[in-house]
């Protein structure tokens, strides 16, 4: 079985102006949750879309399952399981109507799959309510119950937290780790809420201006979020000297004009400052703190943020 | 494709614009008889008759009512699944366009049907019921009976008219340019009837093919014939090829 459920080749998508994804080489390894990240107007959406095959590329390759989306049998697409954007379904309809029309389509109509999606996400005393009438957070859980009502291999979730409440998203969160950690399923999803990332996602994509930055596994991304001290010298290179000789710590980066980071050996930090001022060294700060996760992101993507 | 047509149905469920067409199948024989009955006491030698009252029906619903309610509903079976932003989802499932464009097409040749049949319900009982003060001719099995079948051939000759407006629909994606064509096109409707080009006219050649007077009008049976078939094919390629290039969403 191939490594990779879903991988692109320079997958490229433009329409009039500049290209909404260009270039696109993703990896999605199987049985994981690969989360991929990026400002509105990155292209996550356009890449899903095109996964799904809403919307057709105008360059490179997909390949879904091991096989090459151009070649690829559209009864493989019930292996998929997606939500993209805010999920839309008939307004007139109630929840269990829209379900059954999606199921009926499928070829897959069966009630107990039905009723088990509604339950999994709590909409089963509100299938009778018309999907109008629902509330964004109920139309995301629903959302989210037709995309896995089936059963699928891949989930492909555009923004799948969107609109819940603090329980939904603690509720939704669970559920994909448990498909993912019971069933094998890949989940493929957008994010913005980097948080998310931390507690969901083993691996990680970073598109900006429809290009993919980084790709990169949690461990990688610990190694940018983890704990040091941060000490405010008059004199950076000998304060890294003392670093080094006296403490022998390599593992340590100057940030600013006068700051050091010190990533190892934080425990001896009261030590450390004195050996700083045995030396001559004046520290006019000491603080512990956490690599922000969105410093990397911005850090990344050369901008205000993950917006 | 059972399953999509029973889909297509479904869709349809508690939609006002059923209801509304529904309720609007009545309205044209109602109108007709009240003006038959306000004819006929107008002028005394003048019978009021099931078969009049069907002529005159006919006459509205292909030539106005029919077009402008059930182009209407064509734009509206395709611009909903827009509006309501529903294609991201059927199309992810997925379902190939081409079935799906063929859902359409059957659900709303079928939803034309009804409404002619509902009309024809309507004919009937508004006949019936008239008679029940006043005399009214021609109310037999064999009148009712020729009568269902001229309205289902001209629900036949109506849907095929108005393919095109699901390309419409289709290449707009709402509703405002197709309902600005229907409303000149029941306009031109009415402006042509009577014409000598009234037969050349797809949507007044329907009429006129159905009542049998498009020889009259300086065409004939088969080029009338060809002209709505035409336009009916014309609208279904134009729809499955502005349907197939585009992306969804």
């Amino acid at each position: 079985m191939n490594q990779y459920v879903i991988e692109t080749e320079n997958l490229t998508k433009k329409y009039d102006g500049p290209a909404v994804v260009d270039g696109l080489n993703l990896h999605v390894p199987a049985g994981k949750i690969y989360a991929l990240l990026g400002r509105n107007g990155a292209g996550k959406t356009t890449t899903m879309k095109m996964l799904l095959n809403l919307v057709r590329p105008t360059g490179g390759r997909i390949t879904l399952f091991g096989e090459a989306s151009a070649a690829f049998d559209k009864k493989n697409y019930y292996r998929i399981g997606s939500l993209i954007e805010t999920p839309s379904f008939y307004e007139n309809l109630t929840a269990w109507e829209n379900l059954e029309i999606l199921a009926r389509l499928r070829g897959r109509h069966r009630r107990d799959e039905i009723e088990h999606a509604l339950t999994a996400f709590n909409l089963d005393r509100e299938k009778k309510k018309r999907f109008r009438d629902y509330s964004l957070g109920m139309k995301q859980r629903l959302g989210l119950a037709a995309a896995i009502m089936h059963e699928p291999e891949l989930l492909i979730l555009d923004e799948p937290m969107n609109g819940l409440d603090p329980v939904g998203i603690h509720e939704v969160r669970s559920y994909l780790l448990q498909l993912c950690r019971e069933k094998g399923t890949t989940i493929f999803l957008s994010t913005h809420i980097l948080s998310e990332i931390e507690q969901l996602a083993e691996v990680i994509g970073v598109m900006d201006q429809g290009r993919l930055l980084e790709e990169t596994g949690l461990q990688e991304l610990y190694r940018h979020n983890r704990r040091y001290v941060e000490f405010e010298v008059s004199d950076v290179r000998r304060a890294s000297l003392v670093f080094e000789r006296l403490f022998g710590i390599s593992d340590y980066a100057v940030t600013g004009n006068g700051t050091l980071r010190l990533y190892e050996q934080l425990q001896r930090r009261a030590e450390i400052n004195r050996g700083l001022l045995t030396e001559g060294i004046t520290v006019s700060g000491v603080s512990v703190g956490a690599g922000k996760l969105e410093d990397y992101f911005t850090k990344l993507v050369g901008g205000e943020g993950i917006g | 494709m059972a399953d999509i047509v029973y889909c297509e149905w479904k869709k349809l469920k508690r939609s006002k614009i059923i209801t509304t067409g529904v309720l609007g199948s009545f309205i044209v024989p109602f109108l007709v008889v009240v003006n038959q009955i306000r004819i006929s006491f107008a002028d005394a030698s003048v019978d009021l008759s099931m078969g009049g009252i069907y002529e005159d029906s006919i006459m509205f619903i292909m030539l106005l009512f029919g077009p402008l309610v059930m182009a209407v509903v064509a734009v509206w079976l395709v611009s909903r699944e827009y509006t309501e932003k529903t294609l991201k989802t059927i199309f992810a499932i997925p379902i190939g366009r081409g079935r799906f464009l063929a859902g359409k097409f059957i659900m709303f040749f079928l939803l034309v049907l009804l409404f002619m049949l509902l009309s024809w319900v309507n004919i009937i009982a508004v006949s019936v019921i008239c008679n029940l003060f006043l005399e009214v001719t021609q109310i037999t099995f064999v009148s009712a009976v020729y009568i269902l079948i001229r309205m289902l051939k001209g629900g036949l000759l109506l849907s095929a008219t108005l393919t095109p407006f699901i390309w419409l629909a289709l290449r707009t994606k709402g509703t405002f340019a197709p309902f600005v064509v229907i409303a000149a096109l029941s306009l031109l409707n009415v402006v042509l009837s009577g014409s000598p080009i009234a037969g050349f006219y797809p949507w007044t050649a329907s009429y006129l093919l159905l009542t049998g007077r498009i020889a009259g009008m300086g065409s004939s049976v088969f080029t009338g014939t060809m002209i709505i078939l035409s336009v009916c094919l014309i609208g279904i390629v134009l729809s499955i090829w502005e349907f197939q290039k585009k992306d969804i969403g």
